[in-house]
């Protein structure tokens, strides 16, 4: 299979270009800016952050592609990867169980809190009615997601694939890995935990692939351990962009 | 009642050496730690939905909890590892795995919803008041992906895999580990769903107004919502000529799936159930089986008003009026993550024993839902079985499950 087209949301903004050119990112967030695309967005007036990365991201990998949501149907297939789902909306769901009781809360958080929401609105605006399976993992991602894709490729179960990883940060998560996944607290031993590698730095966004079948039928893909958005620029550039 | 690990292991037929067979079962919910129990208590048709009793709620719903004491997961884990580790265990002994030999590529495909979210009220309460909070929750949360825990926990060499697609999230799990074998990634595959109770599905369930009084009555007429509940749900998969070099002789296959996305609404099924039929159809095209050809369908039958409109309307275009259904949510209550693995083991488990579950809480036919359910326990006849999961989200997925040729009942 091949990388036919990218997509990045992150805090340095939204695009591949800008991510090649480099630059230093104002924080540690997508600025709000970015998610101002009353096109791609149309129809997601409910929907959070989390969401709204996935589907701009999945949006610029398909028409990076030469392809448009006019295009796709019931072969296109999705795979969205997350450690950690939408952390933001499940906090603000469990602030409406406190501030408010459990009777008074709101089902629209509880219904974004949920981890496929997202790739239920990456299908819906690019109309994608093939496959679509979100996976929560902390180890190697974008390969367990290539892996799946090469298969779903190969056993015709999609004629092309949009993989992708989303991320979001969160006030909770940031006091979580102060204490537990900081290099320093990562290196204390700590009987029976086994948790996800230690983390330098946490960040948000979003990077899709849309992935099809090589045209030689080669799988050069396989093996690839993408973990970072620079990997993936990398390996982009390596297996060529289209 | 037959022996179904007997049967596991000394059926007479013989699948072709591709074909991706059932080789291991696990299972608890409501309805019974283990087969052996879950076979007495699906034939029995006893109700065990009550009060919440393990955590405290206004909600005055009935649920599904499972009331046996749960082995533990070594140090802090969480309960929807308990009841996977309930299942997992089961599913490698009744399979010949306990323990699996160290030549063998073992995978692992879980599905579920509740162990993928950090929820832990108690945690984040005291994050609030504080800015501060003890790191225990977190921490079990961290160590607790399902498919990433058990990989460590025995030691498998294959490929792991958290699915959550909510409520379709085991069916797809087991049509992941499916496809894993047919793609030779690795040699066997534990694969299944498993999710707990807590207070936020509850509360969230609540929220959206799809919480039943009463028990559920799948498909009734008269149905007023879903009730939650609990459980894991696991199969051992392989091809049929590694559990042929291994001794063992499964009874069932798992043909076929198929998976579509609706691309209509986060929390309501596409009224038409077009993707629904694409993924039943996908799934008798892998097996190579006509709609004339399946003996039954498990469903997924909620007993929400929505789901079982759309999917009875979808299954009887599908197969004609006249096929057998049932659905086992009125025996377990909706196990979300967990329901697509405790479904897939009970459709084996009825393919295995040649009787069909009643549809708990089933007793007026609606007019909209052209079928009719089983009301007692039914007998098999014929080969092939689908069982259908729908979800938030829109995903339909849809499992077959068939004994070898010459074996028809």
């Amino acid at each position: 299979m091949k990388i036919a087209g990218m997509g990045l949301v992150s805090s340095l903004g939204r695009g591949v270009q800008r991510h090649r050119d480099g630059g230093r990112p104002a924080g540690r967030r997508v600025p709000a800016e970015t998610l101002k695309d009353r096109h791609v967005l149309r129809g997601m007036r409910r929907a959070d952050r989390f969401c709204a990365f996935a589907t701009l991201a999945a949006y610029d990998a398909l028409t990076a592609g030469n392809a448009t949501p006019d295009d796709t149907d019931d072969t296109m297939g999705i795979i969205l990867l997350t450690a950690l789902g939408p952390q933001a909306t499940t906090f603000g769901f469990l602030d409406d169980i406190i501030d408010y009781g459990e009777k008074e809360v709101s089902p629209i958080k509880f219904s974004h809190s949920v981890h496929n929401a997202a790739a239920y609105y990456v299908a819906a605006a690019l109309g994608c009615r093939g496959p679509t399976t979100t996976i929560a993992t902390f180890d190697d991602p974008f390969a367990k997601g290539i892996q799946l894709a090469g298969v779903w490729l190969s056993s015709g179960r999609a004629r092309r694939v949009l993989v992708g990883c989303v991320e979001e940060l969160s006030a909770p998560f940031d006091h979580i890995h102060d204490h537990l996944l900081n290099p320093e607290q990562a290196a204390r031993m700590r009987p029976f935990a086994f948790a996800m590698a230690p983390v330098e730095a946490l960040s948000e966004g979003a990077a899709f692939l849309l992935l099809t079948p090589s045209d030689d039928g080669a799988d050069r893909l396989t093996g690839i351990n993408m973990r970072t958005i620079a990997d993936l620029l990398a390996a982009a550039e390596t297996f060529g962009n289209g | 009642m037959r022996d179904y690990q007997a049967d596991l292991t000394h059926a007479g037929a013989a699948f072709d050496d591709e074909a991706i067979v059932v080789s291991g079962l696990g299972v608890i919910s409501a309805a019974g730690a283990g087969c052996e129990a879950s076979l007495v208590a699906l034939k029995a048709g006893g109700r065990t939905c009550g009060p919440v009793k393990r955590f405290a709620t206004t909600i005055d719903k009935p649920v599904f909890e499972v009331s046996e004491q749960l082995k533990k997961w070594h140090g802090e884990g969480t309960r929807a590892l308990d009841l996977a580790l309930a299942a997992v265990e089961e599913a490698l002994r009744s399979a010949n795995l306990s323990p699996p030999p160290a030549d063998l590529r073992v995978g692992v495909c879980l599905g579920t919803t509740v162990a993928s979210q950090l929820n832990d009220l108690e945690f984040y309460r005291q994050y609030r008041e504080t800015g501060t909070g003890a790191v225990a929750a977190p921490e079990r949360f961290l160590a607790g992906n399902p498919a990433a825990a058990l990989k460590r926990r025995y030691g498998f060499r294959g490929p792991d895999m958290t699915v959550v697609n909510a409520c379709s999230s085991g069916a797809d799990a087991i049509g992941v580990a499916r496809d894993w074998l047919t793609a030779g990634l690795c040699d066997v595959v534990v694969a299944g769903g498993t999710d707990e109770l807590n207070q936020v599905p509850l509360t969230g369930f609540h929220s959206l107004g799809i919480l039943s009084d009463t028990p559920c009555r799948p498909f009734d007429r008269d149905r007023t919502g879903l009730n939650l509940g609990e459980g894991a749900g696991v199969v051992v998969l392989e091809k049929a000529r590694t559990a042929r070099t291994r001794g063992v002789r499964p009874s069932v296959a798992c043909a076929g799936y198929g998976t579509y996305a609706d691309a209509y609404h986060l929390t309501a099924p596409r009224p038409d159930g077009g993707a629904l039929e694409k993924a039943v159809r996908r799934a008798m095209a892998d097996a190579r089986v006509a709609p004339g050809d399946v003996a039954f369908v498990n469903a997924h039958g909620t007993a929400t008003p929505d789901n079982d409109r759309v999917e009875g309307a979808t299954l009887a275009r599908v197969f004609g009026p006249r096929i057998c259904v049932c659905s086992t949510k009125g025996h377990t209550g909706h196990t979300l993550g967990a329901a697509g693995g405790i479904e897939a083991v009970f459709t084996v488990l009825a393919l295995q024993n040649g009787w069909i579950p009643p549809t708990l809480g089933f007793e007026n036919q609606d007019d909209d839902i052209p079928l009719s359910p089983t009301r007692t326990v039914t007998p098999l006849a014929g080969r092939h079985a689908v069982s259908t999961s729908l979800a938030f989200g829109g995903n339909n997925s849809a499992l077959v499950f068939s004994l070898p040729a010459g074996r028809r009942r």
